[in-house]
């Protein structure tokens, strides 16, 4: 009986250590879109950050809304987000300090390759939207105030068309499912490219449009600001965003390639343009 | 100093109902007592009272000399009660048996000697590695008796030793219960009838809507008569040699 | 989805023979977590469970009833709740837990306490009050009479203490929640299977899924083998 007490109280003992061990690193604590997650940049980009300066990076891959909130709470150090004009809002109401624009890619509209709405090969998707709302098609929404489902919401209200004719439906989860969910409705919806890249060989869904200017999709890195709360890692945080947005860094997003194709363009040296 | 166990105006009731109210009882080391009644007369719970397993409504039941410490909330280890129907913990035989000693922080030699000589005083040696819960009630009876008679006791109240058991069974555990008187061991009995166990005390109580009295022994061998007599037929020997 | 059953379960199975390092740092983290939160929270709540079987007070049968219900909240909103109280902007930003295993150990801690208290108490309404008295009576005082009684009901106890390691170490919404599912550190099985399932991995999500239910499988195995084979005593 004692024996088992003394060993039960020291694996519990362990168990302790073990979790404390962590915290006495260089934690960077980075609040992101699913849509960079889930492409597998990260993955790629990290590591060779985290070991040139000896930090760790605790991903949180969310939605744009909810990274904007983690921000404003002080839960995270840094966001990468792609919401612009909830980032303006976000720095001027004084949440984050010091926002760098690090790499665009676009949203392109993707659909069933029977295309009941007849939008494929347009470039126009103020139009192609229009045209899925009058042919009732079934479109698939974000739902999750993420920044594609913001950039959905301003297209929606450039068509002219009130989100939430028949076929419309949102289901308030990340990008990847969204696009599960279309291919499994057989609906139309809007996506960033590296998602649409990183699932496109197990989806039967096909390209519908692309290049227009209004889908344009600036990511933009905002360190947490650290006047409103204490304890954030703000030299890690920014050690991080000047890395990314250096030549290294830089030249490590052209790099990355799903399937021999761009996802990322860095977009450091240029100055975004926000709709 | 002899071992004194006095009761003083102990009353127990269940909500409104009066239980039973006890003005006066002495009893002093190596008296036998026999505690007579019928079922429901709250014998049970009287020897519950004794052993401060329960609580009395008022009244004092007064153990001298004190063993208890103030900083303790053990109940007096000098008297020990033993259920109808022993409760058995879920092990060995052994392990039972040497439950009240390790609490007591004997060395682990002296339990181990110790719980040997109360399995054979018991005659329970060759059921000693056994789980308890397969022993039958007579065994099970003597498990008790054991477990109380390795912590040497000086009051030993047993609640209807017999009920449940067989002649045979019946025999050996008044052989043991003789045994303990030999040794100095007060010891009382509750039962609502005469037997093998009731026959060696010296002392007898009839507690009878809700007053206890003392009564002589002619008396309550009369009353069951019968049973009595089948149980005398049998030879002394007979058992104490099992 | 061209993907049938059949070669996912394949790739499941070269992930986990193949000893993939990050399916091994999840299942670590799942079980780290898990078994933390249950050690930490099995001896009080027994301890609550033994008195609320033990102690006759008013009010007895509510606090009852409470922990009853408490068991089937759902984990989200035991994880909104923390998340609120965790944030640097809640009552215990100070402590800076919201994303980290501790977090994820209180939420745990939170989900299985009810159900470890209402089994215990189970447990002990089980046991024959005599067990308490002999106890008692051969000289033990009240808390060496517990750990006898708790020794009595030994079985049912573990049986609680299953109980409540399957429910935290399956659940998806506190941990996803409070921990925040960073790989490495806080992503455990169930979020990785959530986060698996939404990429469209379900080879690893199987994977996952399968140790689970090989877990499940050895618990309960253990369990039946030291209780015997179910019979009554």
């Amino acid at each position: 009986m004692k024996k088992w007490i003394s060993c039960l109280s020291s694996i519990t003992l362990l168990f302790c250590l073990s979790l404390t061990v962590s915290a006495a690193e260089n934690i960077i604590r980075l609040a992101t879109t699913t849509s960079t997650y889930n492409s597998g940049l990260l993955d790629e980009l990290l590591p060779v950050f985290e070991q040139k300066y000896g930090a760790k990076i605790h991903v949180l891959s969310v939605g744009t809304g909810k990274a904007l909130r983690m921000g404003r709470d002080g839960d995270v150090d840094l966001l990468m987000t792609h919401a612009p004009a909830a980032e303006r809002t976000f720095i001027e109401q004084g949440h984050g300090i010091e926002a760098k624009s690090v790499m665009y890619n676009d949203f392109v509209v993707v659909g069933p390759s029977n295309d009941p709405a007849g939008i494929e090969g347009g470039s126009d998707a103020v139009s192609a939207l229009r045209a899925i709302a009058e042919s009732q098609s079934v479109f698939i929404s974000r739902g999750d105030d993420s920044g594609t489902h913001k950039k959905e919401l301003a297209l929606w209200k450039s068509a002219g068309v009130a989100a939430g004719f028949d076929g419309y439906k949102e289901i308030g989860q990340g990008m990847g499912k969204v696009l599960q969910v279309s291919d499994e409705l057989q609906g139309y919806t809007l996506t960033d490219r590296g998602t649409w890249l990183a699932y496109q060989h197990r989806l039967q869904l096909k390209m519908m449009v692309a290049g227009d200017e209004r889908l344009f999709n600036p990511y933009q890195v905002i360190l947490v600001n650290p006047a409103s709360y204490e304890g954030l890692n703000t030299e890690g945080a920014r050690a991080l965003a000047q890395w990314l947005v250096s030549a290294e860094g830089q030249t490590l997003i052209n790099n990355f390639r799903i399937n021999g194709e761009v996802l990322f363009h860095g977009s450091a040296q240029q100055v975004v343009t926000n709709q | 100093m002899g071992l004194e166990l006095n009761i003083d105006n102990l009353v127990k009731r269940f909500g409104t109902r009066e239980l039973f109210t006890i003005e006066k009882l002495r009893i002093t080391e190596g008296e036998s007592l026999h505690l007579k009644g019928e079922n429901g007369a709250g014998k049970t719970t009287l020897m519950k009272i004794m052993a401060g397993l329960e609580k009395p409504c008022s009244g004092k039941v007064m153990v001298t000399p004190k063993q208890r410490r103030w900083w303790s909330n053990r109940i007096h280890p000098d008297v020990i009660y033993l259920h109808q129907t022993p409760y058995v913990f879920m092990s060995t035989v052994i392990d039972n048996v040497a439950y009240g000693l390790k609490l007591r922080g004997g060395s682990r030699q002296e339990v181990k000697t110790k719980v040997q000589q109360a399995l054979v005083w018991a005659r329970l040696g060759h059921l000693a590695e056994h789980p308890a819960c397969s022993l039958s009630g007579g065994e099970r009876q003597r498990l008790a008796l054991a477990r109380a008679w390795i912590l040497a006791p000086r009051i030993l109240l047993l609640d209807e030793p017999t009920a449940n058991l067989d002649r045979h069974s019946v025999s050996t555990v008044a052989e043991l219960v003789r045994q303990l008187l030999e040794q100095g061991t007060t010891v009382m009995v509750s039962s609502h009838q005469s037997n093998r166990v009731t026959e060696l005390c010296t002392r007898h109580l009839l507690l009878e809507s809700g007053a206890l009295h003392e009564s002589s022994s002619l008396e309550s061998s009369s009353l069951e008569s019968v049973l009595y007599e089948v149980d005398t037929k049998m030879e002394p020997q007979h058992y104490v040699q099992h | 989805m061209d993907m049938s059953l059949l070669s996912t379960c394949k790739e499941a199975l070269a992930l986990l023979f193949n000893l993939d390092a990050e399916l091994w740092s999840i299942i670590g983290v799942s079980f780290r977590v898990s078994i933390m939160a249950i050690l930490l929270s099995a001896i009080p709540a027994i301890l609550v469970g033994f008195l609320l079987a033990i102690i006759d007070f008013p009010g007895r049968w509510v606090l009852i009833a409470v922990f009853n219900a408490l068991m089937s909240v759902p984990t989200v909103v035991i994880g909104l709740t923390l998340y609120l109280l965790l944030s640097r902007n809640g009552p215990f930003g100070e402590l800076h837990l919201l994303f980290s295993q501790p977090a994820m150990v209180i939420g745990q801690i939170l989900l299985c306490f009810p159900i470890l208290v209402c089994m215990s108490h189970a447990a002990f309404q089980g046991i024959d009050r005599r067990a308490w008295e002999t106890a008692r009576t051969l000289g033990a005082h009240c808390g060496r009479a517990a750990i006898t009684l708790a020794c009595e009901a030994r079985f049912a106890l573990l049986a609680a203490m299953l109980a409540g390691f399957s429910r935290i170490i399956s659940e998806v919404g506190c941990s996803m929640m409070v921990g925040g599912n960073i790989l490495g550190y806080s992503r455990n099985i169930p979020t990785a299977i959530a986060l698996e399932t939404s990429k469209g991995e379900f080879a690893q999500g199987i994977a996952l899924g399968l140790v689970l239910l090989l877990l499940a499988l050895v618990l309960n195995f253990a369990l039946a083998s030291v209780r015997g084979k179910g019979q009554l005593v």
